[in-house]
Formats: C-alpha cells, sequence, structure tokens
C-alpha cells in the first residue's frame, strides 16, 4: 500500500499535514503517532478509504479491511452476538460461520458483557471488544486500529497483542495510531510521527536493527521478592493505571537469560508474548520508507 | 447486499426511530377516511400529500439509526462504500410500501366506496411516486450529507414545501392535482405509471451524488 504525497484539509481549513509519502508492505506494522490533533485518526480514515485525501493519492489498498475505532458507542438495542452475526455476514460469512467466529472471539477477548445483553449496557471495555471482534471475524488484509489499548483490560492487552503479531506474521498489513504517553506494548515495525512529519525506527544503529525480534514478558513481584536486576529494570514498559504488575519488552535473544534472572529474583512471570519486532520510541533515526514535509498548519 | 439490508432493518426496528413518520401518516390516514362513500382519488391525492414529507423523515431517521462511528465500520465492513446508503434507502421504501398499501385499502374498511382494482393501483403507484421523491430528499438531508441538523431540517422542509405547493415542480404537485381532478382511474394511471419511472430514475441517480457528497462530508 502506497501513499505519495498525502495531505487532509476539513474544510477550507489549513492541512492537517501535508506530503505524506509512505510505502507500507504487507507484514508490517506500522504506528501513527502525534498529539492531540495532530491527524492520527484522520490518516487511518484515510487508510480504510472513509476519507479522499485532499492532496496526493494512496494506491494498493487492500480489498479485506478490519477498522477499530477508538470509540465504540454501541448505543444499540440490539446484542452484541447479534450485531456479530450482522457484520459476519455483511463480510460474506454464512450465518452459522459468522455465529461461530463471533464466540470464538468474544471467549478469547474473555467478553464478561453477556453476548445477549444489548449493547448499550455494556461496560466501555467490553464495548471495546465487541469493536475489535468485528474486524477480525474474517481475517482483514488490513487492520486498522486507533488507538487500540484504551479501555481493554489486561487481558485485552494481551489478546490484542498477539493479535497484531499474528495479522501481521500472515502477511496482513497492521495501521494502529497511538498516544505515546499512553501505555500499551510497543508492537510496530515502524512508527511515523505526525508532529514531527518523519519516520521513527527503533534502533539508532541502523535499518537492520529494525527488525530486532523481542518478546513482551509480564511479571508480578510475589510479597518477599527482591527488586528487579538492573537489566531487567530499564526495560520495564510505563505501567497502565492500576496496574500491578510489570511489562517489560527484551530482544528475543536475551529472553531466557532475562527470565532466569528474574525468577532468580524471586519475581514470577505472568505471560510471555511470541516474538514481536522491538521498535521501541526511545531510539529513533531518519526518514526510511516513508518521508513527509513539515505540517503545513492547524495541528 | 441483503445481509446489510437485514441489518439496517434490524437496527431500524430496535431503535424505533420509524414510530413518528409511520404515526403522523397514520393520523392523516385515519382523519381522512371519512366514510361519506365520496371518489377514492380525491382522497388518495392527499395521501400523496401526506406521504411526502412522512418519507423524507423516515428516510431520514433510518439513516440516523447508526451513531457515526458504527456506520464508519459498516461502510468498511461492506466493502463498498456506497452499499449502506442504498441498503437505508431500501428499508427506507419497504416502510413505504407497507404505509401506501394500507392507506390505499383502509377507506374501504371506513365507509363503501366505489372502487376497482385500477383506483388501488393508482393510489398505490401514486403514494411510491411521492414516497421514492420523498427517499431522494431524505438522501440529501441525512446526517452522513449534511452534518448539521437544524440546516438539514430546514432544506427537508424548503424541498417539501416546493414539491407540494410550486405548480411546475414535478412529481408530487402534478400528482395530487391530477388524483383530485376527478378523473378516473384508467385517464390518470399513464401519467401516474410515468411519473413512477421518473421518479424510479431520480432515485438511481441520486444515490452515487449523495454517496459521493458523503464522502466529501467524511
Amino acid at each position: 500500500m502506497k501513499l505519495t504525497a498525502v495531505g487532509q484539509r476539513y474544510g477550507r481549513g489549513p492541512l492537517l499535514f501535508s506530503n505524506l509519502t509512505l510505502d507500507l508492505e504487507p507484514g508490517e506494522v506500522v504506528a501513527f503517532s502525534g498529539s492531540n490533533g495532530s491527524g492520527k485518526s484522520t490518516v487511518l480514515g484515510l487508510l480504510a478509504g472513509l476519507l479522499q485525501p485532499s492532496t496526493g493519492t494512496i494506491t494498493g489498498r487492500p480489498r479485506c479491511v478490519g477498522l477499530v475505532p477508538e470509540r465504540f458507542p454501541a448505543q444499540q438495542r440490539m446484542s452484541a452476538s447479534a450485531y456479530l452475526t450482522h457484520m459476519g455476514r455483511i463480510r460474506g460469512l454464512s450465518t452459522a460461520a459468522a455465529q461461530h467466529a463471533t464466540q470464538a472471539l468474544l471467549e478469547r477477548f474473555s467478553f464478561t458483557g453477556g453476548p445477549r445483553s444489548p449493547m448499550r449496557t455494556l461496560s466501555k471495555g467490553n464495548a471495546q471488544k465487541v469493536a475489535l471482534a468485528q474486524a477480525l471475524l474474517v481475517p482483514p488484509d488490513l487492520l486498522i486500529l486507533d488507538e487500540p489499548w484504551t479501555g481493554l483490560d489486561e487481558v485485552g492487552h494481551d489478546v490484542l497483542s498477539g493479535i497484531i503479531t499474528e495479522t501481521a506474521g500472515r502477511g496482513a498489513l497492521v495501521a494502529l495510531s497511538r498516544h505515546l504517553a499512553v501505555p500499551g506494548p510497543v508492537v510496530e515495525s515502524l512508527r511515523y510521527d505526525l508532529d514531527e512529519a518523519r519516520v521513527f525506527h527503533p534502533s539508532p544503529s541502523g535499518p537492520a536493527a529494525d527488525t530486532v525480534p523481542a518478546v513482551l514478558i509480564e511479571l508480578r513481584r510475589p510479597d518477599g521478592a527482591g527488586p528487579l536486576p538492573e537489566a531487567l529494570a530499564r526495560r520495564v514498559l510505563p505501567r497502565r493505571p492500576g496496574q500491578e504488575t510489570a511489562t517489560l519488552l527484551v530482544p528475543q535473544r536475551d529472553r531466557d537469560r532475562l527470565l532466569l534472572a528474574a525468577l532468580e529474583a524471586g519475581w514470577s512471570v505472568v505471560f510471555v508474548s511470541r516474538a514481536v519486532t522491538d521498535s521501541n520510541g526511545s531510539s529513533n533515526g531518519g526518514p526510511g520508507s516513508g518521508s513527509a514535509g513539515p505540517p503545513a498548519g492547524g495541528a | 447486499m441483503i445481509a446489510l439490508y437485514r441489518y439496517v432493518a434490524a437496527g431500524v426496528l430496535h431503535r424505533q426511530l420509524y414510530l413518528p413518520p409511520v404515526l403522523l401518516f397514520a393520523v392523516v390516514v385515519a382523519v381522512g377516511s371519512r366514510g361519506d362513500g365520496g371518489p377514492l382519488l380525491p382522497l388518495y391525492a392527499l395521501w400523496v400529500g401526506a406521504m411526502l414529507p412522512c418519507s423524507v423523515w423516515l428516510t431520514v431517521a433510518v439513516l440516523a439509526t447508526e451513531d457515526a462511528v458504527q456506520e464508519r465500520i459498516t461502510r468498511v465492513n461492506a466493502r463498498r462504500m456506497w452499499f449502506p446508503l442504498v441498503a437505508g434507502a431500501l428499508v427506507a421504501l419497504t416502510f413505504d410500501v407497507v404505509m401506501a398499501g394500507a392507506a390505499v385499502f383502509f377507506p374501504l374498511l371506513v365507509g363503501v366506496r366505489p372502487a376497482g382494482p385500477a383506483d388501488l393501483m393508482v393510489g398505490f403507484l401514486a403514494q411510491m411516486a411521492a414516497a421514492g421523491t420523498g427517499v431522494v430528499v431524505g438522501l440529501f438531508c441525512a446526517r452522513q450529507v449534511i452534518l448539521r441538523p437544524g440546516y438539514a431540517l430546514l432544506l427537508a422542509a424548503v424541498a417539501v414545501l416546493a414539491l407540494l405547493l410550486v405548480r411546475w415542480i414535478p412529481p408530487v404537485n402534478p400528482l395530487i392535482r391530477l388524483l383530485a381532478g376527478g378523473d378516473p382511474a384508467s385517464a390518470v394511471i399513464g401519467p401516474v405509471l410515468l411519473a413512477d419511472a421518473s421518479v424510479a430514475a431520480l432515485l438511481i441517480a441520486a444515490l452515487p451524488i449523495a454517496r459521493r457528497l458523503q464522502r466529501i462530508s467524511g
């Protein structure tokens, strides 16, 4: 999928961003970051085909797109299972296949809202799980997630990380937006910052480091356990409010050694993910597979 | 498209936004169906006049069933961005068919009137011409095209009044005058069929235009 000199404005206002050029490959996980109003959701709308770019072109959009909004309003009296069955049928599944996929996804997300309860009675987290499920009823070739970590519980975070990894692993393109201030697992292989209008790479050490395989490890500190060894402590990701466990992103090659160090320090392992690509935003490089001019204003 | 139609229809039935325009039309039909035994076609002229604003309202209500965010999801899942708009128009037309069908027979239930199949056919087809016109107006007044409800209401009111009152704007005003003119059904069936064909063509032309405007408004 290719974005060439894409710019977007609303009405007669200034360009929200301009000259956005990106060449996105299948299997890539790309994140769009930036401050409020920088155009993250707008870029995702352009990728989904919901908006026509004011300038530039977008080509090579996959046919099967899954869209997960930042906020799923769920005002309907329709139940979650009925809604998902309808969405499955709209995507071309038979009723039985749609119901089967619905049940499997709701179970995978540990959906607790009652599949037959009206959607308007769902909590924010459960409504967000319905939003995620509808995008995955048919495995999408382009999965678009608008600030996906918002509102999900711990299980949802873990499952979502796994889904993003799986989706990219089978050759689909995953595009997501994220606030760098909002904690969440780092799953992207490429990050485009709309404020700075440039592509960030995970490591200053060059392109080879862009694809260093990494795993997410979640650790719990039992009573009496000592502090984490320094090698682990510096890899702890920012915690979500109320999170009692520590999530770490570690290179896959160091996984066993660091897990052993954590266990020896008395910590308990809660979760270890499959390999993802380490693109921690703490490091960056120059423009690589994409580039853009400075925003023309309006952010 | 069938799956999308079923989803939109289910959403409309759940949210019951169809009730106000359907009830308004039912009240007009109930009040207008006096048991005076008079001819049917002038009565059907009143139904045609009532059908237009009710169809506009119904179309706008059907297209407002989904939240804007959910609607974007549906558009992406449908893969063709204009399918939800078509499904909404078809659901609105389905309600119109039921309303027009009930309104054709209701006068016969409350009083004995001289009526033949041609009268009933003309009454139904004339209402459907007004209904189709209402769907076209509703498409352009829907939230998907005009984001501000105040502007949408103003445009809908102006369009409905113009279509009802301005003699040279087809098809509703000419149809009302035709049915109220006292001619037999056999004499008016031709123009009524022509009006239906014109409205069908107008509706088919309006859908991509409304879709284009929807795309611009996001």
